[in-house]
């Protein structure tokens, strides 16, 4: 009798199937990026890579700093970044605006210059 | 399968909590201050393991006092030594009394290459603090030092300016060379680094780092994501000039470290002659000329060289003694800086402007850090020697 309740059981509640394990884990998984990602793309940066057609320099976001690649101008100034000024005429580096958040950029087609806020730099200081 | 769900979500939940909680642990561990600009310097600490604002207090008012008495922008004491008459003294601090007496030890040690004395020649270059002040920018001269004048007044500089003495707890600084005129910027920034380290242990610091107008002193072991790790410094780049990012990183296995850097990138201005320019940084060499600058007799016209140190960073725990060294790397030719850290036993990286890199001493307290070396401005357009 009590065999014939066990095998009741288990035929009335099966095991966990394949799509019980991938419902859980995109479950999972949109838990995770709904609580990190936002976090992650709207964390402030802690410097700046400015590429000039390919070569890259980086600056500390919080040490205030004005940058003149002759065709723009760009300023870090206050934990942002922007372009000041701009010798093209259209000057949408300029109307970018101030940017401070990782993942951010500020692109000149024209001149081949991409400004990016990026995370930590892996470095506690910088001498100078 | 209820049972698992819950499982999984209590796992979930404690996952999130103990990320969470690391997370502020660790936002809270280090207590960031920027003051403003003294009238010379700048100052920033990130310390961990004092409580309250009590050391970063002490560090303020020990800057404003040092500020007010060696600083020429203001009526300072130093300014006051300047214009004594020759066996005239002046009563000074306990502090200036000992950045005096160190000042005149490195002289010595350096056969000349540090000397706070070049303050004539300085004011003839127009590099003084409140040349290239700045708040107000810098201001170019209408024209240069004739050579024969350089020549005179770096005659003037090379003999010791002053002698100390100490009576009844009381500090004094005589004149002993007619005409003679210091200034204490080449070392004041090390000297208060270091003071404002020996404040933070005094208070009970584990782990900081404090800048002093880019002086670097870092204390005890840098704690990151949980973890205890040796500091990472960058150097910055020499060039572009006033715009380089980093160009590489040193790691340090001290418990105190120093890292200072003197160059011809910061602090300079262009002159021109027309048809041609030269720069003018603020430190002046050996020969009495600014860093990187020569004198061609025939068109009797200043020019830049190309074979000169532009950047050296020197690291050791005593940040008075790499501001020192640094200075002095800068002030005499690439053989002789090298000849000059070796004699003192100190970590350096050299940078010229023949693109050459000289890394002295490295592979013990202070050691390279090639993790970001992407990341890293113009690293590879320099050869390197190890030395």
């Amino acid at each position: 009798m009590a065999n014939l309740k066990k095998i009741e059981y288990v035929r009335s509640h099966k095991p966990l199937g394949v799509i019980d394990v991938v419902i859980i884990t995109a479950f999972i998984l949109l838990i995770f990026l709904s609580v990190f990602l936002p976090k992650l793309t709207t964390s402030k940066g802690a410097s700046v890579e400015i590429s000039v057609n390919g070569k890259a320099s980086v600056y500390a976001l919080n040490k205030d700093a004005t940058i003149d690649l002759k065709v723009l101008k760009v300023i870090i100034s206050d934990n942002q970044v922007y372009v000041a000024s701009a010798t093209c005429q259209n000057k949408i580096c300029v109307h970018t605006g101030k940017i401070d958040k990782i993942g951010q950029t500020i692109t000149c087609a024209q001149h081949k210059i991409v400004i990016s806020v990026k995370g930590d730099n892996g470095l506690a200081g910088v001498v100078k | 399968m209820n049972k698992f769900i819950k499982k999984l979500l209590v796992i979930f939940f404690a996952c999130a909590v103990t990320f969470t909680s690391s997370c502020a642990k660790n936002a809270s561990d280090y207590v960031d201050y920027s003051a403003g600009v003294f009238s010379n310097l700048t100052f920033s600490l990130s310390i961990r393991g004092v409580k309250g604002n009590s050391a970063y207090n002490e560090m303020t008012k020990f800057l404003t006092e040092v500020d007010s008495e060696m600083s020429l922008t203001k009526n300072s004491v130093i300014k006051r030594f300047n214009s004594l008459a020759v066996g005239e003294e002046i009563e000074i601090s306990s502090s200036l009394y000992e950045l005096l007496s160190l000042a005149e030890q490195y002289r010595i040690e350096t056969n000349g290459a540090f000397n706070v004395a070049i303050y004539p020649l300085v004011q003839a270059w127009h590099v003084s603090s409140q040349d290239m002040d700045v708040i107000s920018g810098l201001r170019v001269p209408q024209s240069l030092p004739l050579f024969d004048e350089v020549v005179e007044l770096n005659e003037l500089s090379q003999a010791p300016a002053y002698s100390l003495r100490d009576s009844d707890g009381k500090y004094y600084a005589k004149k002993i060379v007619s005409r003679a005129q210091i200034d204490v910027g080449a070392i004041a920034k090390g000297y208060v680094a270091d003071k404002c380290a020996q404040i933070a242990y005094s208070h009970g610091a584990t782990s900081g780092i404090i800048d002093i107008s880019g002086n670097v002193v870092t204390i005890g072991k840098w704690y990151k994501n949980g973890e205890s790790n040796d500091f990472i410094i960058g150097v910055t780049s020499p060039r572009p000039r006033n715009g380089g990012g980093v160009i590489c990183a040193v790691k340090t296995t001290s418990q105190k470290a120093s890292f200072v850097t003197s160059g011809d990138y910061q602090r300079y201005y262009e002159y021109s002659y027309g048809d041609s320019v030269v720069n003018i940084p603020h430190i002046i060499t050996k020969s009495g000329l600014p860093l990187g600058v020569a004198y061609n007799e025939t068109t009797q016209k200043y020019y830049n060289l190309n074979d000169y140190v532009i950047s050296a960073t020197v690291m050791c725990d005593s940040s008075t003694y790499a501001d020192a060294l640094a200075t002095a790397s800068c002030a005499v030719s690439i053989n002789e800086a090298i000849e000059i850290l070796r004699g003192a036993n100190v970590s350096a990286i050299l940078f010229t402007a023949d693109k050459k890199m000289y890394a002295i001493n490295l592979g013990d307290d202070f050691l390279y850090d090639l993790a970001n070396i992407d990341d890293y401005d113009g690293y590879l357009e320099y050869t390197l020697t190890n030395i």
